[in-house]
């Protein structure tokens, strides 16, 4: 008990429970801190969007009204002069003058010419008054209409010629000019049978609107670019673009899907906005609205732009979180820490009491909780092992005495027992030998012989029952055998008294199957009595072996005054009685197969043996074989008589 | 003098004026002689784009080189009214690229032009109509662009052979009519117009389209042209060219981008401002389209007889010109074997 | 053993099933305790079922049959199986038991 089987640790345990607590805590807390986060970023961004997108349209709106403004300037100044020209539709030089006025006068037109249909001027192929400004900023003025400048299949000559409608054209460079981009008004003068006879036109430079577009940036990486009627760039942050794509070849070319929808709308003067997804570059968003020449502005933002401020947030806000969550970690650890303390203490306590320091002092727990209740739980067990151990060692006492007592109790009976060989060595004519192999250490079987008058005296018994009862009816019996048979006249005589002795007074009830006999040394005849005994087995010189017949009467010990019958027989000499108690023929094997009386019987016929001692040997080896190590459950007794 | 003084002056005479003569007929020979490489004026129908790939790769690659070539390429400018079938008779270049139904209706009224190589096999030309049109029929007394300069004679064919009354009305350069709805519809090619329409306005449904491909008028287009005195000075030079020509556009068609690089290296250097990658791609693709013959092939071969002659009476019957002229005055094709095979450079 | 007793009128009927031995004496000593004492002491045992019995067990038969004549009552046992017989001839107990 000094040795203590194991010894709890007391490291890695508590810091692993603390850690494991503190974890569950640490991942509880910080997917609720996420799941809240992401919602809130998600609404927050929507509304950001949101807000962006009403800005950047009511920048579009007013970049758009700007520019229809001054469009509507260069229109107008145009419109004004036109009853000016009908007026003057003969006069070559007014003509000229009224493109000079129009060019001088407007600051924003740099050109100006009056092109009239073929043969209409005076049956002229080509008459087209022209002024422009020139590099000097002096104003020129020309024919415009030369062989190499047919201006009737020009464009802005020809559509509005055929529409019938003003037309602002397409942008082009200026090639006389410094590569400055310009476009042209179209506004066709119509005679009273409604056809077009002739064309004034103005020149607008677009610096002014390519500027004011290329200005625009509602956020630090969003941009506005313009696209002319036909979808060609006029004004974009990627310059490369200009004149060289349509707003739908550079979504073929990039593959951007959303840009070519929207494209397609702007083409169509459209209003709208739409989010389109830039593999690799995030979300970007398009506002755009047309002009008023259906040409048509767009402005581009992303994602970064608008909710990069709510990135940083964001990241600030994660930041802040993982600290939170480390500090809540560590706070948590300790916290553990120290309300486990006591497990520690319980832990060196539990170590103390394995050592067999029973008396231990628990720590004490003061908080009304589970350390408490483990506490009480502790002490109560703690009793119980001291308690336990006291009965222990009182029953341990108590069994060493009888043990010992049981002991003695054996060599007593034992010693009841003749156990010398041969008991007559004088005598030469009889041979008697025997075992007796309790199953317990005390046991129930006897026998007994002794010789008077030159008779001898046997008996052998089984009493109902094991152990020290048992072994004390026996002891009584065999007194009695030799009390009684010193001056019994029978075998029956015998019995009898001794059915009376041991009966009278027999409250235990148990009793005794008992077979006892008187042979007459000198003639061989025997007297004997069986009490619900197993006969016993007669074998004659020849080897032939036969049970006894025998009267069953009554086993001993039951019924006081049972007369019981005797029997007599006689031997020849040479001849073997062999008595055994039912432990021999009820010996089982595994199978729980008995011995039984054939297999007793057979063994006799089929052995010889020269001694009663050679025979019990061989027997009990027999038995030994077919029990094949099967615990004994009774007595095994066996008494051979040989009359030689 | 002393005999054999005169004997020497008169042999050393000889040896020069010999010399003299050798080194003129070698400058003969090899015709306007630059080196060792023979220069040839070439003009393309049009301005630089994709349309010319595989005579742009020849010339970056080096195949006129290797053939003994030094072409020089002459660009017509996008308002000129000059007319490359004009510069070849003037004169002026040597060879140009044409639509075969320009060249012959040209050579039919006296003009000297041969074809030397044919590289579309189909008709690229289109029509683009506003509202849906099922037939050329429908074009009837609706206001059509075309092209002011050249393809009248398509224009007229179709209007005299679909009996109908179409208000052609001219435009020099781009789609800005159509877009600007100031035409019913008009014709464009396959290659340019078409794909600027497509970029300026989005997908034309196929029911508002006809593709002369697929009609009675689908004649071939493109191809190398020369003139018969040319031919007859410097037959080698010709094959030569069309030689180079073909390993060009076959290398073309197995080298898109690398193709590309050089067309877009070209407008850079030709200062063409107005175009972007994309589209030349665009081009390019289509135009390697219709070089395709009716068997899937890249064949390069002249028009057959029977298309000739057929083509031509239908120009006759509609009184569009006013006399034949042979196959063989047309169509020069000594290669036809070799130029089935690629010229090896398949 | 199974013991299963059943009191109609003035007599136990007692079914018995099994082996009777050392393993289960004191389980059927217990389990016969309510024959031991009371006013009815007439007992029918059907032994049917018995298997075996040991030394002890007749012993406890034994106790039964004494307790019963001393209250005025008897002990009969029926249908007894042949082996079983066999012992309570041998030992003679056919002789005190009234055995059917």
């Amino acid at each position: 008990m000094s040795n203590p089987m194991f010894k709890i640790k007391i490291s890695g345990n508590q810091e692993s429970l603390g850690s494991r607590i503190s974890f569950s805590v640490l991942a509880v807390a910080g997917a609720i801190f996420l799941a809240a986060l992401v919602v809130v970023m998600y609404y927050s961004n929507s509304f950001l969007i949101e807000d962006a997108k009403q800005n950047v349209s009511n920048q579009l709106t007013i970049a758009a009204s700007s520019i229809d403004h001054n469009l509507l300037a260069v229109e107008t100044a145009i419109e004004n002069n036109e009853w000016l020209v009908m007026n003057s539709l003969d006069d070559e030089e007014k003509l000229y003058e009224i493109t000079r006025k129009i060019v001088s006068d407007n600051e924003e037109i740099c050109g100006c010419a009056i092109a009239f249909k073929p043969y209409y001027f005076q049956r002229r192929y080509f008459f087209s008054p022209y002024s422009y400004v020139g590099a000097d900023s002096l104003i020129y003025s020309k024919q415009l209409g030369t062989e190499d400048y047919d201006y009737q299949f020009m464009d802005w000559f020809q559509i509005p010629f055929l529409l019938r409608k003003p037309v602002w054209s397409e942008p082009y460079f200026d090639e006389g000019g410094a590569d400055v981009v310009m476009a042209t008004y179209s506004y066709p003068l119509i005679d009273t049978w409604g056809d077009v006879f002739a064309v004034m036109t103005a020149d607008y430079p677009l610096t002014g609107i390519v500027d004011l577009v290329n200005q625009i940036h509602p956020y630090e990486n969003s941009f506005a670019f313009l696209v002319s009627r036909n979808g060609t760039y006029v004004a974009h942050k990627d310059t490369s673009l200009i004149f060289t794509h349509t707003v739908l070849s550079n979504a073929l070319d990039q593959g951007y899907n959303e840009l070519y929808e929207a494209g397609l709308d702007m083409l169509n003067s459209g209003i709208g906005y739409r989010e389109m997804r830039m593999k690799g570059e995030g979300n970007k968003y398009l506002s755009y609205m047309p002009l008023h020449n259906k040409w048509s502005m767009a402005i581009v933002n992303s994602d970064m732009d608008v909710l990069g401020r709510s990135y940083i947030m964001l990241f600030i806000i994660i930041a802040l979180m993982v600290f939170g969550l480390v500090l809540l970690y560590i706070f948590t650890r300790q916290s553990v820490k120290k309300k486990l303390q006591p497990l520690v203490l319980f832990t060196e306590a539990a170590n103390e009491v394995a050592k067999g320091d029973f008396k231990y002092a628990l720590p004490e727990v003061k908080t009304k909780d589970e350390m408490r209740t483990l506490r009480d739980s502790f002490a109560y067990m703690q009793d119980s092992i001291v308690k336990y151990i006291a009965d222990l060692k009182e029953t341990m006492g108590a069994k060493e005495r009888i043990e010992s007592e049981l002991r003695i109790a054996a060599d007593i009976q034992r010693g009841m027992v003749p156990s010398v060989f041969p008991p007559f060595p004088e005598r030469n004519d009889l041979d008697i030998f025997a075992v007796l192999s309790p199953a317990k250490e005390v046991g129930g079987d006897l026998y007994d012989y002794f010789i008077r008058d030159n008779k001898f005296y046997f008996t052998i018994g089984d009493v109902s029952g094991k152990g020290v009862p048992a072994a004390i009816f026996m002891a009584i019996a065999r007194s009695a055998f030799r009390y009684i048979g010193a001056s019994a006249e029978s075998a029956s005589d015998l019995m009898t008294k001794l059915n009376d002795s041991i009966s009278q007074g027999n409250q235990s009830n148990m009793f005794i199957t008992m077979f006892a006999g008187i042979l007459d040394l000198a003639t061989g005849d025997i007297q004997f009595c069986n009490a619900g005994h197993n006969p016993g087995v007669l074998i004659s010189p020849d080897g032939k072996a036969e049970y006894v017949e025998v009267k069953n009467n009554l086993v001993v010990g039951v019924m006081d005054g049972f007369p019981f019958s005797g029997q007599s027989m006689k031997i020849e000499r040479g001849s073997t009685l062999l008595l055994y108690t039912d432990g021999v023929t009820e010996a089982e094997n595994s199978v729980k197969e008995l011995y039984s009386e054939e297999r007793l019987q057979a063994f006799c016929s089929n052995n010889s043996f020269d001694t009663g001692e050679e025979l019990i040997g061989a027997l009990v080896a027999d038995i030994k074989k077919f029990t094949n190590g099967e615990d004994q459950n009774d007595d095994i007794t066996i008494l051979t008589i040989k009359l030689k | 003098m002393n005999q054999t003084l005169k004997s020497c002056l008169y042999i050393v005479t000889l040896l020069a004026v010999m010399l003299c003569s050798f080194e003129c007929f070698a400058q003969e020979a090899s015709g306007r002689s630059n080196g060792n490489l023979t220069k040839v004026r070439f003009m393309p129908n049009w301005m630089p784009q994709a349309q010319f790939a595989g005579y742009f790769a020849a010339k970056e690659l080096g195949y006129f080189e290797d053939e003994g070539l030094d072409v020089e390429f002459n660009f017509i400018s996008q308002t000129s009214t000059k007319n490359p079938i004009d510069m070849l008779e003037q004169g002026e270049v040597d060879i140009i690229t044409n639509l075969f139904v320009s060249a012959m209706v040209a050579a039919t009224r006296g003009c000297d032009i041969v074809n030397i190589l044919q590289t579309s096999q189909k008709s690229a030309l289109m029509v683009v109509s506003r509202d849906s049109l099922n037939s050329l029929e429908q074009l009837s007394e609706m206001n059509v662009g075309c092209w002011r300069a050249g393809y009248y004679e398509i224009i007229d064919l179709i209007t005299l052979g679909e009996g109908i009354f179409i208000n052609w009305i001219p435009f020099i350069t781009g789609i800005n009519l159509y877009v600007f709805g100031a035409v019913d519809a008009i014709l464009c090619y396959s290659y340019s117009e078409y794909i600027q329409l497509m970029l300026s306005v989005g997908k034309i449904p196929e029911e508002r389209i006809i593709r002369m491909e697929n009609t009675e008028y689908n004649f071939p287009e493109d191809g190398l042209y020369t003139s018969s005195t040319f031919l007859k000075e410097h037959p080698e030079v010709a094959e030569a060219f069309v030689k180079a020509s073909v390993r060009g556009w076959l290398w073309v068609a197995n080298n898109r981008d690398k193709a590309l690089d050089i067309v877009m290296d070209v407008l850079e250097k030709s200062n063409v401002q107005n175009s972007n990658r994309y589209f030349q791609g665009q081009m390019l693709d289509e135009v390697l389209r219709l070089q395709y013959d009716n068997q899937g092939r890249r064949s390069f071969q002249p028009i057959s007889v029977y298309d000739y002659s057929k083509i031509i009476m239908e120009f006759r019957r509609n009184e569009l010109i006013d006399r034949y002229i042979e196959f063989s005055k047309m169509i020069w094709c000594p290669y036809r074997k070799e130029l089935a095979k690629g010229f090896g450079y398949e | 053993m199974d013991v299963t007793i059943k009191t109609e009128g003035n007599k136990h009927f007692v079914t018995l099933n099994g082996r009777l031995d050392t393993t289960n004496i004191q389980q059927f000593t217990e389990d016969i305790a309510p024959l031991m004492s009371g006013e009815i002491a007439n007992i029918e045992i059907d032994c049917s079922g018995m298997s075996y019995t040991s030394s002890q067990g007749l012993r406890s038969f034994l106790t039964l049959q004494k307790s019963a004549e001393s209250r005025g009552g008897s002990v009969v046992m029926t249908k007894m199986q042949p082996n079983v017989k066999q012992v309570f001839d041998i030992t003679g107990f056919s002789n005190i038991f009234k055995i059917i």
